[in-house]
């Protein structure tokens, strides 16, 4: 409490061992009340178009909310999904690969086997690029002719299953976070997802970041800003991409709503990209 | 089962207190895809959740577990054992928990007149009424009806039940154009049913989609009064409200407190705010909370300042105040400005946004706008693919709220408020 505002910050730790999460809370004190000071100063954005590097949090963020909605095939049954005509086309920038999968990974959304009793997958998504695939419970796989990708889920026994995403990324690629920090004259680093919500159909996004840290001359500053709204166009925001770094985070306390319902527990994450976007 | 239950508890010397919460839900649920009907579901279930209370010294701790039907009276009491334990682990302050009252209840509604599957069929009738336009569809439509029993029991002779109606429409209007086609989210609450209000409702949105096929980009910047509607409206009282509710306060987390200005040097209309237990026509509304208190209306900010708080009872005792139950309706009134006003200066009125943002603690509304109407002195244009964004104490201080009331889901209020000073970019 600065006197003139309130500011909250949070910090967490991630695992599924609860020993190793809980043994990990005093190391993140520190950091916990940096940010808090670093955020009492923070200020809004200026509104317009920058490069950005993304914190995996937001990497995965954007995995989930502007791809991973977009590839459910339920919606594809629907006609809802503008990636159904972009399967086996260039939708992102060629450094680009995305998986999601209750066996992709193992957190908070992993299992043996869905909703529907279909065995757990590791989908690729998107390969070099490429849309290749989407994921799909029973129904829709049936109604499609394809093969069901293990993700039927439902928020509990009383729901219907849909198509959901389970654990979804970005993979790492071969560029040094420094690296893509010094890259930019004049941008932000963003850090730390609050919400975002999807929109298959047309393919925008708009996601919210905690708080950024502004980037000049290829380096960090102490000039925050927050919050941070990202929005415009997925396959625009996708093509930016143009350095991907070599280090991966995954997330996993995350709920998933279908509108707003179905409530199913997600993971994201990924390593960090320099993306191009609009932020508010 | 619930004798049952209650029998064990009371046997047991470990156990101060004891609470049972029963949700018995039974529901009637159609899908369709396009014009198809793809599923049809029908539940009945019922959810009973037992709070075990155990007092350590002077402390009071608390721990919750489901109990399902094929419980036998061993499983019961080896939850309520482990709950014990845990209970015992949580160190709080104590607090009076209610007592002493029982009731029954049963939500205002027609759908008492229909079966279920008759008022699903006649609710998707409506909604595909209005799916008559050339070029515009409904994709996907789900269809939610419930009838839910509500009941609370509590070792201090609480005993309240409540019968709640209420249907869930979530509709996906689509307008296909030569090159493109584009969608809006619809999800529709009601507690009565009304055919036309249901077409007028889906019919409205299907309007909208069609616009927001043509809608354009603005090529320059626009600079005019941004309008939220009723939607964005309950979820920034509601989320200014909530400083004001017992547990915000007491945890210290509240933005501001009684006879602080909510709103700061207001030159546009003052904001008051009544929080209600109960609203004609809102999913929201009862007449008791999970803890069992009898909710009662409490009106949290008048005039721009706050004056009143609201809450649960265990937060309400820890500041000496008395409960208001956790109530979730809200009513604000209506302020001075017309629709002839409204439409004397050009004007930017958001009608469907991916979510409105809102940050109090860093002075912060905004969020990406889907469909606007960018009125420019003589007509609305349809407008897309933009956000807004501004400081809350700036919007809230210049605020002009309408003078015709609406309802929307949990909110009753001015119809459309708009505001100075919200960057659209």
């Amino acid at each position: 409490h600065t006197g003139e505002k309130m500011v909250m910050a949070r910090e967490g730790t991630y695992s599924n061992l609860m020993r190793e999460a809980i043994d990990g809370i005093p190391e993140r004190i520190p950091v916990l009340v940096e940010k808090v000071k670093k955020l009492a100063t923070a200020k809004p954005i200026t509104p317009g178009v920058y490069d950005v590097i993304t914190d995996p949090s937001i990497s995965g963020l954007i995995a989930h909310e502007a791809f991973g909605h977009g590839v459910e095939m339920d919606q594809f049954v629907k006609d809802r999904a503008l990636a159904k005509e972009y399967v086996g086309k260039y939708v992102a920038s060629p450094i680009c690969n995305m998986h999601d999968g209750a066996a992709a990974t193992f957190s908070t959304a992993s299992y043996f086997f869905d909703d529907d009793g279909v065995l757990a997958h590791d989908t690729q998504i998107i390969k070099d690029g490429i849309l290749v695939a989407g994921i799909s419970d029973l129904v829709s796989a049936t109604e499609l002719g394809t093969e069901p990708t293990g993700n039927g889920r439902r928020q509990s026994y009383k729901r219907k299953a849909y198509s959901r995403m389970t654990n979804t990324f970005f993979t790492p690629g071969k560029d040094k976070l420094e690296d893509m920090i010094k890259s930019i004259k004049h941008g932000y680093m963003l850090f730390e997802t609050n919400n975002g919500m999807e929109d298959p159909k047309n393919w925008q996004i708009q996601c919210t970041a905690e708080y950024g840290i502004e980037i000049i001359d290829g380096k960090l500053t102490d000039n925050y800003v927050s919050p941070v709204v990202m929005s415009g166009s997925v396959p625009e925001l996708l093509k930016s991409i143009s350095m991907v770094s070599d280090d991966f985070k995954i997330i996993g306390s995350g709920s998933c709503g279908k509108g707003y319902k179905e409530w199913v527990r997600v993971s994201d994450g990924g390593p960090a990209l320099k993306v191009r976007v609009k932020l508010a | 089962m619930i004798t049952r239950i209650i029998n064990i508890l009371k046997s047991d010397k470990g156990v101060s207190d004891y609470r049972i919460n029963i949700l018995k839900r039974e529901s009637y649920e159609l899908f369709f895809v396009h014009k198809d009907l793809e599923t049809v579901r029908s539940t009945d279930t019922t959810d009973i959740k037992v709070t075990v209370f155990v007092e350590n010294g002077d402390k009071l701790g608390d721990a919750t577990f489901s109990v399902y039907s094929s419980y036998t009276d061993e499983m019961i009491a080896k939850e309520i054992e482990s709950a014990k334990k845990k209970a015992a682990l949580a160190g709080n302050k104590p607090y009076a928990l209610p007592e002493n009252e029982t009731g029954i209840w049963e939500s205002k509604s027609n759908f008492k007149g229909y079966s279920a599957p008759e008022l699903a069929a006649m609710v998707a009738d409506a909604a595909f009424k209005a799916d008559s336009y050339e070029g515009g569809s409904i994709n996907a439509l789900e269809i939610f009806i419930y009838k839910d029993t509500v009941t609370v029991k509590n070792s201090r002779n609480i005993d309240k039940t409540e019968t709640q109606y209420s249907a869930m429409v979530e509709a996906i209007p689509t307008w296909n154009g030569e090159k493109e086609s584009v969608e809006l989210y619809e999800c529709y609450n009601f507690t009565e049913f009304d055919a036309s209000a249901v077409t007028a409702e889906i019919d409205g949105k299907m309007r909208e989609v069609r616009d927001r096929l043509v809608a354009i980009k603005p090529e320059s910047k626009l600079n005019c009064r941004v309008v939220l509607t009723a939607s964005e409206l309950g979820h920034l009282f509601g989320n200014l409200a909530s400083n004001l509710n017992y547990s915000s306060v007491y945890n210290h987390v509240n933005a501001f407190s009684k006879g602080d200005d909510v709103q700061k040097s207001p030159v546009g209309d003052k904001l008051t705010v009544t929080m209600k237990g109960r609203m004609t026509g809102s999913v929201s509304s009862c007449a008791f909370d999970a803890s069992g208190v009898t909710t009662r209306d409490a009106e949290v900010i008048k005039d721009g300042k706050a004056v009143g708080y609201y809450g649960p009872v265990r937060f309400a005792s820890y500041l000496g105040e008395e409960p208001t139950g956790n109530i979730r309706c809200i009513k604000a009134e209506c302020g001075t400005l017309t629709d002839k006003e409204l439409s004397s200066a050009p004007y930017f009125k958001c009608v469907s946004m991916s979510g409105l943002q809102l940050d109090i603690y860093n002075d912060y509304i905004g969020g990406e706008v889907r469909l606007a109407y960018y009125f420019d002195g003589e007509k609305e244009i349809p407008v897309t693919g933009i956000s807004i964004s501004g400081k809350l104490s700036d919007a809230l201080s210049n605020m002009r709220l309408s003078n015709e009331e609406t309802t929307y889901e949990s909110y009753k209020g001015p119809k459309y408020a708009v505001f100075e000073n919200i960057e659209i970019v």
